[in-house]
């Protein structure tokens, strides 16, 4: 960064409308934030309806149509918020790496803006995910929470999420509280082949594959619960992203085109 | 249907509890999610207002 003596330090990127101001494209078709914006915009309420639709599908079947598990008894249906939570969190994890990544090798800020606005619904899906977990432990294996390779590395994995999002909050500068992100991120990689093969190497008491679910209505229940987490998921950091969005372009020129401008 | 009664569905087999106590924490997490996107919304909606006002009011004179 080259700062000029005399005029203050500006923090502030250009923002997209400034094309002029703006560093040559890498590739043909550069997305802008205003495109993001409305992309966004255009495909939250069909995320919302999805995830509407499979969560009440979901909790159809993993409610009233799967019998309780041999082993655990109806407490296995936890099953079916914990293991879709799980998973997403470990989706999601991986998907702000990737996210950070490209927003490090792109002048615009939208990639970024995108790790951003994932980090928050993660947290919260390894947090549920932790909690209902804990809640199965209690009735199915007699303890609230044992440190296993499994429950501690996502343990470890909703610390590294909320680590992100702390060192981000606390960076005043966008580009090197992304740049920031982006390292912690792509640092705690390690934990998710951790996360999904320690049950494996290091058999415990861990239920996956110890469940006793009768094949159909359980995989059919275990798919919707998992595919309405994904869409809350996606619907939730879409939102996100246009909130982020609004705060990141203050001032700029289609900002004040938007019907959300006018009171 | 599994569930001869009401009360059976909400007993859960003695572990209504943990059950009911695991999807209440779900759907809170998705209520508080949706609250504070909302809440963010609303004020980036509001400063961009008062933003697009700013400018409005300035063109004019």
């Amino acid at each position: 960064m080259r700062f000029a003596s005399t005029e203050p330090m500006s923090l502030a990127l250009p923002s997209s409308s400034d094309r002029s101001r703006w560093p040559a494209p890498r590739w043909p078709g550069r997305v802008t934030a205003a495109d993001g914006y409305r992309l966004a915009g255009r495909a939250l309420p069909g995320c919302r309806l999805a995830a509407l639709v499979f969560t009440l599908a979901g909790l159809a079947v993993c409610l009233l149509l799967v019998p309780g598990d041999a082993r655990h008894g109806d407490a296995a249906r936890i099953a079916f918020v914990h293991w879709p939570a799980a998973a997403t969190s470990v989706v999601i994890y991986l998907l702000v790496v990737g996210w950070a990544v490209a927003g490090q090798r792109s002048e615009g800020r939208l990639a970024a803006l995108m790790a951003r606005a994932l980090a928050p619904t993660g947290a919260l899906m390894a947090f549920v995910a932790l909690w209902t977990g804990s809640l199965w432990g209690k009735p199915g294996w007699g303890v609230w929470w044992q440190w296993t390779p499994r429950l501690s590395t996502e343990m470890a994995l909703f610390v590294q999420y909320v680590a992100i999002m702390v060192m981000q909050a606390s960076i005043d500068d966008p580009r090197r509280g992304d740049r920031a992100g982006a390292r912690l991120a792509a640092a705690g990689l390690f934990l998710l082949p951790m996360v999904y093969v320690s049950v494996a190497w290091w058999p415990a008491r861990h239920a996956e594959l110890a469940v006793d679910l009768p094949a159909a209505p359980a995989f059919v229940g275990l798919l919707l619960m998992t595919a309405a987490c994904g869409a809350w998921a996606l619907a939730a950091t879409l939102h996100r992203l246009r909130s982020l969005i609004l705060e990141c372009e203050q001032g700029a020129e289609w900002l004040s085109q938007l019907p959300e401008a006018r009171a | 249907m599994n569930w001869r009664s009401f009360g059976e569905f909400l007993a859960m087999g003695g572990d209504g509890l943990y059950v009911w106590g695991s999807f209440a924490m779900a759907a809170a997490a998705v209520a508080w999610e949706a609250l504070m996107l909302a809440q963010r919304r609303h004020h980036a909606v509001e400063a961009l207002r008062d933003q697009a006002a700013l400018l409005r009011s300035s063109a004019r004179r």
